[in-house]
């Protein structure tokens, strides 16, 4: 019986691994292609010769070591400003009783219900009016704060040990002693997968710079990657692919070394 | 209390450390304000262009030429900026306008033009070029250029649909590889043709352009003169669908439906599934790459005709913005008299493929040159005196890309009575125009 369990396991975890690995496969595949290969049918699983000038191509069309700039400046202000911001709110709202807190909170939630799409046009009449359109900083500060980041680490605070926070008071620890002593080492999974995902949100993030930027001082990857797709002469979708291969590169990095943490992240939310 | 001072030094320490950064944000870029005239006497304007690759390389070189020449002479600067998709052009044109940093000069799919007219965003242009050089457009190019009697567009990059055949299956199935059809029969028998070596012949989606052109080529179209409700189910409306319907029934067409279906089409098309389709100038260097890669060779023709031969148009034309006057306004004037010229036209057509806009090119010898060596790209030159507007009212696109476009989908796809369905789709979308 035991057997049959784990043939059906292995089977079902290739089936999963097929379904997540192929898109991924396809991009790296594709982006080795010729135009004409990418659109050959039956579609070849391997192209015949690997066109590397394809990621050359890439980097020439659109300014592509520029763009990596600003996308490592933007998506590094927003990780780091959040957690400037997201900790002591968390920890705010996980541990202190002050007046107006549910309401606060709630406040605080309702941001996340609110798409980008409607609050851009006031964030972009702002901005000018600062002369601010096309820095960094219209990029990075509607961003620097995030209210999936407070609720998701009040969540594990609420999680750590009143006894823990009375021994540390006790000592006369500082209140940024017992968050750095504590709850942080206690949050690590957490921290990590949180830092992960504004990572990916804002490496990612198309709309923000698309809407924000008239010209390329502060525009980033994703941008560029889209902005190859021609009106009327048709997709090159091996340069898309090579763009994405690219784009994708850190993200993948980034996880591998994550990955355990994200895991375990997951797995503690589960238990409460 | 305690608890909240710790807080409060917490607070301080993250504003400390958001201060430079702000401050670093400020220097980062220089100021966004769009169009000004500098401490040393040069007017320096923004230009807003879209699309990347050998569009974006026109717009760029054309840029540079103006300020390395005109420019240089008369004290004005010109910067090209890059801004996406038509649609994207036009979202960030509105919150720039509304923000006031908006560019001088911008490039604008056809059909927007109307909107940003008649929202104030830009300006006439009816003292910018002269009658002759107006005259020396051809005609069905500035149809889409006046906004109640008023000139406020001048075509830039603009295309026609035309007709791709493969060559290649051509001559495998028996036929004159050097003609392609003419008429809807010939477009009819030289499908059913394609039977001997068990491919398809003509593919197609249901897609606007393509069927203003159709319906036109039969003599109706798809609103009336005032745009002020759909004919597309008019008996010549009525006629093509049938046509189309009984092309896949008894022709050998072949229909491809739902969201993918371009893509589908653009597949085959390589694959030399189907013999031939409907395609923009714009993507002729492509296809004539795919194919030399493929090993066959492609065509282009006209689009069939029933009655007679007119299509619509496509592209961008360029515009003003409406709050530059005095000094700007001359030299945003000067910027777009040097891009819309014939030696700038000519310039646009060889880089890119777009339509040679003048009349004046017809005899050019490095045209006659590149024709020879590219005949293909002659049809669209030929086809483009009997070119015409595309109809720009307020919710027509809304209208025949939906209502319209599904009823064809219906049409193609079951057995529904045409005039029925069609009339149906007019009158769901009759109130978009009003």
């Amino acid at each position: 019986m035991k057997i049959f369990s784990n043939i059906g396991k292995t089977i079902c975890n290739l089936i999963l691994l097929l379904v997540f690995f192929f898109p991924f496969y396809w991009m790296l595949s594709t982006a080795f292609k010729t135009l004409g290969e990418t659109m050959t049918f039956p579609p070849a699983l391997f192209p015949a010769n690997p066109q590397w000038e394809n990621f050359l191509h890439v980097i020439e069309v659109i300014p592509f070591g520029h763009y990596l700039i600003n996308s490592c400046i933007t998506t590094i202000a927003v990780v780091v400003l959040q957690m400037f911001t997201t900790i002591p709110a968390a920890y705010a709202f996980s541990q202190y009783d002050f007046k107006g807190k549910p309401l606060l909170f709630g406040l605080t939630l309702i941001t996340m219900m609110i798409p980008a799409q409607l609050v851009f046009m006031p964030l972009f009449i702002l901005f000018s009016q600062f002369n601010m359109i096309n820095t960094y900083a219209s990029l990075i500060l509607p961003f620097a704060g995030s209210a999936f980041g407070i609720f998701l680490l009040r969540q594990r605070f609420n999680q750590v040990p009143k006894e823990l926070l009375e021994a540390a008071r006790l000592d006369k620890a500082s209140e940024l002693k017992i968050i750095w002593k504590i709850f942080l080492p206690l949050s690590r999974p957490v921290l990590v997968t949180l830092a992960l995902l504004t990572f990916i949100g804002k490496w990612n993030d198309y709309f923000w710079p698309l809407v924000l930027t008239t010209n390329d001082t502060v525009r980033t990857l994703p941008m560029g990657i889209v902005t190859m797709t021609n009106a009327e002469s048709g997709t090159p979708y091996h340069l898309l692919m090579a763009g994405n291969v690219l784009i994708s590169i850190p993200i993948i990095v980034i996880y591998l070394f994550a990955h355990k943490h994200i895991i375990k992240a997951f797995t503690y939310m589960g238990d409460k | 209390m305690k608890r909240q001072s710790k807080f409060g030094a917490l607070a301080a320490a993250l504003l400390m450390l958001a201060a430079p950064l702000a401050g670093c944000a400020s220097t980062a870029a220089p100021s966004a304000a769009a169009n000004s005239t500098g401490s040393t006497g040069t007017i320096e304007l923004k230009y807003w262009y879209c699309y990347q690759d050998m569009v974006a390389k026109n717009n760029k070189d054309l840029t540079q030429k103006f300020n390395d020449t005109i420019g240089k002479e008369k004290g004005i600067h010109v910067t090209a900026e890059f801004q996406g998709s038509y649609s994207d052009m036009n979202a960030k044109l509105q919150s720039a306008f509304v923000g006031k940093v908006e560019p001088a000069v911008a490039v604008m799919e056809i059909g927007s033009t109307v909107q940003f007219a008649k929202d104030g965003i830009l300006q006439p242009l009816d003292g910018t070029i002269t009658q002759s050089d107006i005259d020396d457009f051809y005609p069905g190019l500035m149809e889409n250029s006046y906004v109640d009697g008023k000139l406020y567009a001048i075509p830039y990059l603009r295309s026609t649909p035309i007709l791709y055949y493969n060559k290649t299956m051509f001559q495998k199935a028996g036929l004159d590889p050097e003609k392609g059809p003419v008429t809807w029969d010939d477009l009819m028998s030289m499908s059913k043709a394609m039977e001997k070596i068990g491919a398809k012949g003509y593919g197609f989606v249901s897609d606007e352009w393509y069927s203003e052109a159709f319906i036109r080529s039969n003599g109706g179209d798809t609103t009336n003169d005032k745009q002020t409700e759909f004919t597309f189910n008019s008996p010549q409306g009525v006629e093509m669908q049938q046509f189309f319907r009984s092309g896949i029934k008894d022709g050998n067409f072949k229909y491809y439906s739902g969201a993918n279906g371009a893509d589908s089409l653009d597949t085959d098309s390589v694959n030399q599934k189907i013999a031939m389709w409907c395609g923009s100038t714009g993507g002729l260097a492509n296809t004539l790459q795919i194919a030399k890669e493929k090993g066959y060779e492609i065509g282009t023709a006209f689009i069939p005709k029933k009655t007679q031969n007119k299509v619509p148009t496509g592209g961008a034309n360029l515009v003003m913005t409406s709050r530059l006057q005095g000094a700007e306004k001359e030299a945003a004037e000067e910027f777009i008299q040097f891009m819309t010229s014939p030696d700038s036209a000519l310039a646009s057509h060889i880089t890119t493929g777009y339509l040679p806009t003048r009349k004046s090119l017809a005899n050019n010898s490095t045209l006659e040159k590149l024709y020879q060596k590219t005949p293909q790209m002659k049809v669209a030159f030929d086809q483009l005196q009997y070119a015409s507007g595309r109809p720009m009212a307020k919710g027509y696109e809304e209208g025949i890309t939906h209502q319209y476009l599904d009823a064809m989908d219906k049409i193609m796809t079951t057995d529904a009575d045409i005039q029925s369905t069609l009339d149906e789709a007019k009158k769901k979308c009759d109130e978009l125009l009003k």
